[in-house]
């Protein structure tokens, strides 16, 4: 199990706790780690510099 | 005006930009892919090209003016209007980059057909309850419905789809399966959040609560159509370079 399995699942429990808890400043935190779980999401599925890298 | 409606108001303008640098992106390294996999940067750019009207829409509605006034309206109507058109291009985008369009058209069908129902259903669930057009029976009926056709989604990517792939030639295999992995993830964990969030607004129809499902909406619709879009665009660079 490594980072990019955690992720979208991550991505869902923060949302629930989201909407779910009482909105305050813990909210923005919430809200913070969820855009990061999304961008981990995609970055780790992908391989942006991997094709500059094979040139080389 | 709270900082939860000024951050929900917001995040429409980030999800629209970054579905602008997107579409812009898949357009500007199509080179990068072979003539048969061009058909995946066009529906992947379709995908978030489509969506970017959609949010024009959606920007302008949900806009001081309403966020200010006593019955906040919601742009329902213009954000399931989106995922009518946006998610079968999605799903469909894995069928094309793997060739199962052609060998499998029967559940490329049946996976559309499912996508149309949840959608359909989830609309109709959501705008019975929040215009009280119907009795709750049948706002829970429809969301049934859309939750069913939603697992029969899930079940097609997570079991049906990776059976198919034992078929495929071992080269590309290894890159279609690390590739469907993370969609099937993204189907079945990001996409669960949509229909958790209807059915916690129709115990909890506080603004707050409408307001901060509003954002996970636009949040979600920006990492998932993004997000499933771009890992077809880049499982589709490395099968251009396995050709090449």
């Amino acid at each position: 199990m490594n980072l990019k399995t955690f992720a979208p699942i991550g991505f869902l429990i923060l949302a629930i706790a989201a909407i779910v808890l009482p909105k305050d400043i813990f909210t923005a935190i919430l809200v913070f780690l969820m855009i990061l779980s999304g961008v981990v999401t995609i970055f780790s599925n992908i391989d942006i510099f991997g094709d500059d890298e094979r040139d080389k | 005006m709270n900082i939860l409606a000024v951050t929900t108001s917001y995040s429409f303008e980030l999800t629209l930009i970054c579905m602008i640098a997107a579409s812009l992106y898949f357009l500007l390294e199509r080179y990068k892919l072979s003539d048969k996999y061009k058909r995946v940067s066009t529906l992947a750019f379709l995908t978030v090209a489509l969506a970017i009207i959609e949010y024009l829409g959606m920007r302008d509605f949900f806009d001081v003016q309403n966020l200010n006034s006593k019955d906040v309206n919601f742009p329902t109507e213009y954000r399931y209007l989106t995922w009518v058109i946006s998610t079968p291009l999605m799903l469909y985008t894995f069928f094309v980059l793997s060739g199962f369009n052609n060998i499998y058209k029967k559940t490329a069908i049946i996976t559309l057909l499912l996508n149309f129902t949840m959608i359909i259903a989830g609309f109709f669930s959501e705008i019975s309850f929040s215009r009280n057009l119907a009795s709750f029976d049948f706002t829970l009926i429809m969301f049934a419905i859309g939750f069913s056709a939603w697992l029969g989604i899930v079940y097609i990517y997570n079991f049906v789809l990776p059976s198919y792939l034992s078929k495929v030639k071992s080269s590309e295999q290894k890159y279609l399966q690390s590739c469907l992995g993370s969609l099937a993830k993204i189907v079945t964990f990001s996409w669960l959040i949509y229909p958790i969030g209807l059915v916690i607004s129709f115990y909890d129809p506080s603004l707050e609560t409408s307001l901060m499902r509003e954002l996970i909406y636009n949040l979600g619709d920006l990492f998932n159509k993004i997000g499933f879009v771009v890992i077809c665009y880049f499982c589709a660079i490395k099968l251009s370079k396995l050709r090449n």
